[in-house]
This record gives structure tokens, C-alpha cells and sequence, in this order.
């Protein structure tokens, strides 16, 4: 399928493998690409400049095709070593990076003179029309359904993306709730031009974490998420579990007077635990509400052939018959 | 016009159905729907049924075009309910907020086609299981009386979709043919507008609440009382919904005595102005007839439009 993002992107399918913490390694980026999809490694999962140079290198070994590095900045005091990591980025030969949370304005000259295209993930029309104005080549939308962080305004795609459509200029991807052939083409009509997935690619035999919480997705319901953190101000929409429930009822309990050290057991150090051990009650855990909507572990080639061959049989058949009926 | 299973069970042009808005979903604006070719549809949660009567005469004279009724069982307690249906004549009903099973039984025996409208998986499931005809699947973005555990549409239309085989109307979000094609994508063969018509030239509602939706952008919405006890529902931010929002009261309900006020009075601090997150995207008052035309040629411009592109 042919859109602007496939364009600029240089992929064969409009569809994105966004960064996921401690999940996005080579393995999955690779596969994605592979398959013809744009898949991404995700750089603050990796301890240093150099491990990502590694990680981008063993990507670089595993596929000839094109992939990407998604680049978070959170406001930390102890900054991540982002210009080793720019560096790592444009010396590995990546050519399209991801940036999440805050702005991204300080690593665009650099990237955009190595020639990389640079997609900002944004959770509002204010935020998108904000990437566009820095010089963005493309957004990502973040829908409400979106696991991870969905910020606070609780907007799904329903709504978010054709008001994206209406406001922006830039190409944009619908980012929360895409799991399927229906959710692509539902994405091109409310004016999308291609979809990232998240939680639907962790659900894949490629993706290197445990199989416990593959089993976990399939498991899930439509209602079996959860947004946590909210009174910070730092919502993040996670799976459910012992621990997650134990996060929120101290949420309930401290109400206003919460602090990050009151929760830090549910949502510090867990990610290792859960992704790579499979201890399942750990901690919190980012999933999008797309969990109801996964019942099975295909390979990435699988997933992604079966979602353009869906999408092929909606609009040339289902919808087709509607034209000028 | 469209041909499928949801314009052939209801017998309309358009598969574009108007909510049951209490109070507001009565004959000015639900017959000025059926006749642009969708289905309009008469209220009961105003539990006035009196009123509702009378109303559901005057469609008569307003249209010779099908409509429907909804029964919002948590608000209607009249045990006669299905038999003022069946005696008012009309052929489509849609029941809410209650048990599917209550009254699906005796509507269908009637002869009436019956729609149940869901927020879940679970709820489709048992709505299916009482019996009933198609869905209505509504999904958190909409406005009014919630399920309190909200799932979005983009999510919920295709999991129902692929779990039941009745045809399903979309809810939530729904204001244009961009959403309506992408409703249709995920599995849906109508849908149905609430914030949209209440904003419409023949909504009856006070024009400051009109205003209001205009004036919203798509954050401009509260969704209250998550945690009961009572119904949650998603408003309009006020003054009012925003202290209700951080401070939630033990009587949710209490809030809606004073609607009427808020309505047709025009006072938006008087009560709870229902609405969708679809307000934001709402910036005209329009006749209802120029809606449904507008959603139609775009639907069409849409699917044109995704026929261009090539997978292969």
C-alpha cells in the first residue's frame, strides 16, 4: 500500500512498530521490517551509546530492510546520554527515528543533516501542531486507547484522528486500539495514512519477551486495563494485576498527597521482571485496551500479511458496495 | 441510498439513527430525522409518558417515514411499558441501561424489532443470549448515562463485530462520513448521532447549550461518578461538572432535577449537560437534513477515496 508514510518511510505496508520499553530489542525490529512493516528498536531500553550501537548493529545483521529508533525524553534529572545516542543513530545508519514525550526540537538538526525522518508521538492536536511546527516530518497520534502514556485529556481515535486530520499538514499514523486489517482501514478513513502497533506485535512469536505475557494478552479482555498514575499527572494505561490494583488503592487511599515514593514498588525496576522473567504480578506494565482484541501469537510475516489481506478485502469488497448505491 | 441489513430492518434510505436524548428526542426533532431519510427516535427516560404519547401522535402527522422508541429500562419502572410501545403502533424499539432479557421477550412476541445497546463484550453477549435483533455498541467517547468502566470504539466494534453475527449500529464519536466509514470498517451497518442532533436546527434544546457544544473543543468533556454510586455519564465541562469532577457527589442523579432548566432554560450551571467528546468536532448548527446529506456524500467521498489504495 502505497501512502505518504510507506513513502517516507521507505516500507512496503503503512504500519509501525512503536518503541516499547524492554521489548523493542533487534529481534522484533527486525522481524517487522522484515515483513514490510517499519520496525523500531528502542533506544533507552539499551544501558548506554554503545549498547544501542550494538542493538542497531545486530538489527543491521538481521534485516537489509529499512528500521528505526525510537528516542523518550522524560524530564529526569539524571539525563539519558541522548547525543551519544544521536550519534549511535546516524553512525548505525538508521534512517527514521521515533521521539516520545517531551520536545524533540534539539535533536532534529542533527538527525534531519544525517537525513533521518523523524516521527514525534503526540497524544493532542495542540502537541501534533507543535511537531509540525518544529520541523516533525511525520506525527504519530496517540489515542486514548493507547497503552503506555496517553496523557491527560483522555481523547480516543474516534475523535483524535480526524481532528488530526483536519489540523495537520504532515502525514500522521493512528497510534491505540490497531490491532487488525479493520483497525488500518478504519485508521486511512478517519485520515490516518498507516498505524503504529504496540501491545499487538508483544503478542508475536518474534517478540523477546516471556511467553507468560504473550499468554497475558491473549488472556485479556477489553476491560482488563488500567490508568495508573494519574493524581501525578503522569498517566500510564497498564494491564492489570495484584500489584496494579494495590497501586490504585493507594491512589485511592493518599488521594491529592501522593507521591512517586508512595508507588515506587508497583512501577520501578519492573520491566526486566516482567518481560524478561515473567514474573507477572511484579509490577505495572504498560498494555494498550487493543489487549481485548488479541487471541492468538503469530509471527510478525503473519500478522502483517494477514492485516493487508483483510484491509484488501474491506475496502475492495465490504465497502465497495456502498459507493453510489 | 444504502442497502444492507440495517435500512432493510428498519425500512429507511439512510442507516443514521438518532439517539433517545430525554426530553429532547421527542417529535420536532425525531420526525425532522425520518423524514431526511434516517430513523428517528422517541424517548421514554424522561418517564413522562403522557407526554410521550402525545408526542408519538404528532410523529404521525409530522412524517409518514418509519420511527422508533427507546426504553430506558433504569429509568422507566411503569410495568405497562411494552404494551404503551406495541399500542403506539411502532415497529422498532431499542432497550438501555438494564437487563436485555426484561423486555426483549415480550417486544419481539409483539411483532417488534429489537435493539439492545451495549458498552461491552459481556453485555453484547447476554443481549444476544435474551434474543434480540442487532446492537447498538456504544463506546466510551459518547455522551450521557455510561458504563463506567469505558471502552473506546475503535476497540469494542470490532471485538463485538467479531463475536456476533446480528447487525450492529455505532455509537459514540459519530458526527461525520469519515466516522462513519470507519464504523463501517470495523463492523458496523448504521450508526447513531446524539451530541450531533441535539445541536441540530430543530433540536428543541435552549440555544446556549447549542452554543456550548459549538463552542467545545474535544477535551470539553467530564466523564463523572466512575465510581458511583448511581450511573457514570459524560458531560459538557461547566463550572458545575468540573466541581462534580473533583468532588463527586453521593447523588448523581439528584443533579438531573434541575435539567430542565439547564435544556430549555438555558441556564448551563442549572444541571448536567449531557454530551459527547464529538462535541469538538461540532462548530455549526445545521438542519437535520443537511446532517444526514453531509454524512452521506462524504461516507461516499471516503470510500472512494480508500478505494485508491493498492495493497498489492
Amino acid at each position: 500500500m502505497k501512502t505518504r508514510i510507506t513513502e517516507m518511510f521507505g516500507i512496503e505496508h503503512p504500519i509501525i512498530q512503536g518503541g516499547m520499553h524492554f521489548v523493542g530489542f533487534a529481534e522484533i525490529a527486525a522481524a517487522v521490517s522484515n515483513a514490510g512493516g517499519l520496525g523500531i528498536i528502542t533506544g533507552l531500553t539499551q544501558k548506554s551509546a554503545a549498547d544501542l550501537a550494538n542493538e542497531i548493529a545486530k538489527c543491521r545483521d538481521m534485516t537489509d530492510k529499512p528500521f528505526g529508533v525510537n528516542l523518550t525524553f522524560l524530564p529526569v534529572v539524571n539525563s539519558p546520554d541522548y547525543p551519544g545516542m544521536v550519534k549511535a543513530i546516524i553512525e548505525g545508519g538508521v534512517k527514521v527515528v521515533e521521539t516520545a514525550g517531551n520536545n524533540p526540537v534539539q535533536v532534529l538538526p542533527p538527525l534531519h543533516d544525517a537525513g533521518i525522518k523523524v516521527i514525534h508521538k503526540c497524544t493532542s492536536v495542540r502537541h501534533s501542531l507543535k511537531a509540525q511546527s518544529i520541523g516533525c516530518d511525520a506525527v504519530s497520534v496517540d489515542g486514548f486507547e493507547c497503552g503506555g502514556h496517553p496523557g491527560e485529556d483522555d481523547v480516543p481515535n474516534f475523535i483524535l484522528l480526524p481532528r488530526a486530520a483536519e489540523e495537520l499538514e504532515i502525514p500522521f499514523v493512528a497510534s491505540g486500539g490497531m490491532a487488525d486489517g479493520r483497525s488500518l482501514v478504519a485508521a486511512l478513513a478517519l485520515g490516518a495514512e498507516g498505524m503504529n502497533m504496540g501491545t499487538r506485535f508483544i503478542a508475536t512469536k518474534e517478540a523477546p519477551v516471556h511467553e507468560k505475557v504473550k499468554q497475558a494478552l491473549v488472556a485479556a479482555s477489553e476491560l482488563d486495563t488500567r490508568l495508573v498514575m494519574r493524581p501525578l499527572r503522569n498517566t500510564e494505561r497498564v494491564l492489570t494485576n495484584t500489584a496494579v490494583e494495590r497501586l490504585l488503592e493507594k491512589e485511592r487511599a493518599l488521594g491529592a498527597n501522593i507521591k512517586f515514593e508512595d508507588i515506587i514498588e508497583e512501577v520501578a525496576g519492573v520491566y526486566p521482571r516482567i518481560m524478561l522473567e515473567g514474573d507477572m504480578e511484579a509490577g505495572a506494565w504498560s498494555c494498550g485496551m487493543v489487549a481485548g482484541l488479541i487471541h492468538d501469537i503469530p509471527t510478525c510475516q503473519e500478522l502483517i500479511d494477514r492485516i493487508m489481506a483483510e484491509a484488501e478485502t474491506i475496502i475492495r469488497q465490504r465497502l465497495t458496495g456502498f459507493v453510489n448505491a | 441510498m444504502i442497502d444492507n441489513r440495517i435500512t432493510r430492518m428498519l425500512g429507511v434510505q439512510y442507516p443514521i439513527v438518532q439517539a433517545p436524548m430525554g426530553w429532547i428526542a421527542r417529535a420536532q426533532l425525531a420526525s425532522a430525522v425520518s423524514n431526511a431519510g434516517g430513523l428517528g427516535i422517541i424517548e421514554t427516560s424522561s418517564g413522562q409518558l403522557e407526554e410521550v404519547r402525545a408526542e408519538i401522535t404528532k410523529m404521525r402527522t409530522l412524517t409518514d417515514k418509519p420511527f422508533g422508541v427507546n426504553i430506558a429500562q433504569a429509568f422507566v419502572r411503569d410495568p405497562d411499558i411494552v404494551q404503551f410501545v406495541v399500542d403506539q403502533g411502532v415497529k422498532f424499539v431499542t432497550t438501555s441501561a438494564g437487563d436485555p432479557n426484561k423486555y426483549c421477550g415480550p417486544l419481539k412476541a409483539a411483532g417488534l424489532t429489537v435493539f439492545h445497546v451495549v458498552p461491552t463484550l459481556a453485555g453484547a453477549l447476554k443481549a444476544i443470549d435474551a434474543g434480540v435483533d442487532g446492537l447498538v455498541v456504544e463506546g466510551g467517547e459518547g455522551g450521557g448515562f455510561k458504563n463506567p468502566r469505558d471502552v473506546a470504539l475503535m476497540v469494542l466494534l470490532p471485538l463485538i463485530r467479531s463475536k456476533v453475527d446480528v447487525p450492529i449500529i455505532a455509537a459514540g464519536g459519530m458526527v461525520c462520513g469519515r466516522t462513519m466509514a470507519a464504523a463501517f470498517a470495523l463492523g458496523a451497518e448504521g450508526i447513531q448521532m446524539g451530541t450531533r442532533m441535539v445541536s441540530a436546527e430543530e433540536s428543541p434544546v435552549h440555544h446556549n447549550w447549542k452554543d456550548a457544544i459549538l463552542a467545545a473543543k474535544e477535551t470539553d468533556t467530564v466523564f463523572l461518578n466512575r465510581h458511583g454510586p448511581g450511573p457514570a455519564l459524560r458531560a459538557l465541562r461547566t463550572e458545575r461538572t468540573t466541581r462534580l469532577d473533583l468532588e463527586p457527589t453521593e447523588n448523581i442523579m439528584a443533579e438531573m432535577r434541575t435539567a430542565l432548566d439547564l435544556y430549555f432554560g438555558g441556564d448551563m450551571e442549572a444541571s448536567i449537560a449531557l454530551s459527547g467528546q464529538v462535541a469538538g468536532r461540532i462548530d455549526e448548527v445545521k438542519p437535520v437534513k443537511q446532517i444526514i446529506d453531509e454524512v452521506m456524500a462524504e461516507f461516499d467521498d471516503v470510500l472512494e477515496q480508500l478505494a485508491t489504495y493498492r495493497t498489492t
